[in-house]
């Protein structure tokens, strides 16, 4: 058995919708991962200094107000700027088709959408975090 | 893993060029290797700083509590460093675990000297972490003092923490059982000082009466202090009271 892999999940900007952010903490948590859960309404900064601290192996990213865009690569910018680049970036939310392409060009390694199940998000984060390994 | 130890170690010790990664990177690699967690407690100085335990039942606000000491520490002494460990507990179904005391001091997450880490039971008993004495003295290494670690909400008989803090602060707040609980609770042998928490609230008072009456029967002196976490009433005494100690 390995180690349990840590996830952040966080949601940047504004909205206060954690729903979304809270199942998803918890489904993890149930596949075995340890989660730490940042709350509504995280600066980005705060968002990648507490994911540095915690050493995360992958940071999930919920925004339902439009503006997943720009948070979402202002967070790609800071693990950047902090040699944290490694760290995988997930997201959720209301993200259009064509954003979410952008995203994933940018290095986002998914984007899980409203009625997405479960099992797509589990095996998709178990596959990223093996990606990971081999990689690192 | 122990040669990626010690090359983390040597740039932590050496000062200038340690970044906040390599610092968490290390607590990962401590809590992962228990030989060689064991190693580096050895070398590692002792007296290198303050090392406070908070702990108490679930609900008794021990995060808020941390979160207001965090805030008055850092207020008195821009320069301080305050290091901060918080276990929660791992799920007995498949090892998982949903981290939370974190978000309770996020109004911290953007001050640099303010180093907190949340860390899961991992199936290990008595209200702490594998591996939470290492993580505090990578803490102590990059200059951390005090570092408060923070239990899992305990019952009445999860004390570990005794044995690893050389002060304990005991949280407890209204609501959680009568005078008969406190008598019985193992929880009430520990604490070098005892906060009572949420103290606005109704049946504060009468928790106060019974605790002291408690203490009385144990033939225990020790300080009672009464506090209010989220408004930060009480905190500027109560750092004094534990400094005291």
């Amino acid at each position: 058995m390995s180690r349990p892999r840590r996830i952040l999940i966080g949601k940047p900007g504004l909205d206060g919708h954690d729903r979304g952010a809270k199942y998803v903490a918890h489904i993890l948590r149930d596949a075995g991962h340890e989660v730490i859960y940042t709350g509504i309404r995280r600066t980005p900064e705060q968002i990648v200094h507490a994911a540095i601290q915690e050493d995360v192996d992958a940071i999930g990213l919920s925004v339902l107000s439009g503006s997943h865009t720009t948070l979402i690569r202002r967070v790609l910018e800071l693990l950047d700027e902090q040699g944290a680049g490694d760290i995988i970036v997930f997201g959720g939310g209301t993200v259009p088709e064509e954003d979410a392409a952008a995203l994933e060009a940018d290095g986002v390694a998914a984007i899980f959408t409203p009625g997405t199940s479960d099992d797509v998000i589990i095996e998709t984060i178990a596959r990223l975090l093996a990606g990971h390994d081999e990689s690192s | 893993m122990m040669q990626e130890c010690s090359d983390l170690i040597s740039r932590l010790q050496a000062g200038e060029s340690a970044s906040p990664r390599d610092a968490a990177r290390l607590m990962s690699l401590l809590a992962d290797d228990e030989a060689a967690a064991a190693q580096v407690l050895e070398e590692s100085v002792a007296d290198a700083g303050r090392l406070w335990g908070v702990t108490g039942p679930p609900g008794s606000g021990k995060s808020t509590l941390v979160d207001a000491l965090i805030a008055a520490l850092r207020t008195r002494q821009a320069s301080r460093r305050v290091g901060v460990i918080a276990v929660d507990p791992s799920s007995h179904h498949g090892g998982g675990a949903l981290l939370g005391d974190r978000v309770r001091m996020m109004r911290h997450a953007d001050d640099p000297n303010v180093f907190i880490r949340s860390m899961a039971s991992r199936g290990h008993l008595g209200g702490l972490a594998r591996g939470a004495r290492a993580t505090a003295a990578v803490m102590q290494m990059i200059g951390c003092d005090p570092v408060m670690l923070e239990t899992v909400g305990v019952g009445q008989n999860e004390i570990e923490i005794v044995d690893l803090a050389e002060r304990v602060v005991l949280v407890l707040a209204p609501g959680v059982g009568d005078g008969v609980q406190l008598l019985k609770s193992g929880l009430m042998e520990i604490g070098d000082i005892v906060v009572i928490n949420k103290a606005d609230q109704a049946g504060a008072d009468v928790l106060e009466q019974e605790l002291i009456t408690t203490l009385q029967i144990q033939h225990r002196d020790v300080p009672v202090a009464s506090v209010c976490a989220l408004t930060g009433a009480g905190i500027d005494a109560l750092l004094e009271k534990i400094e005291a100690l």
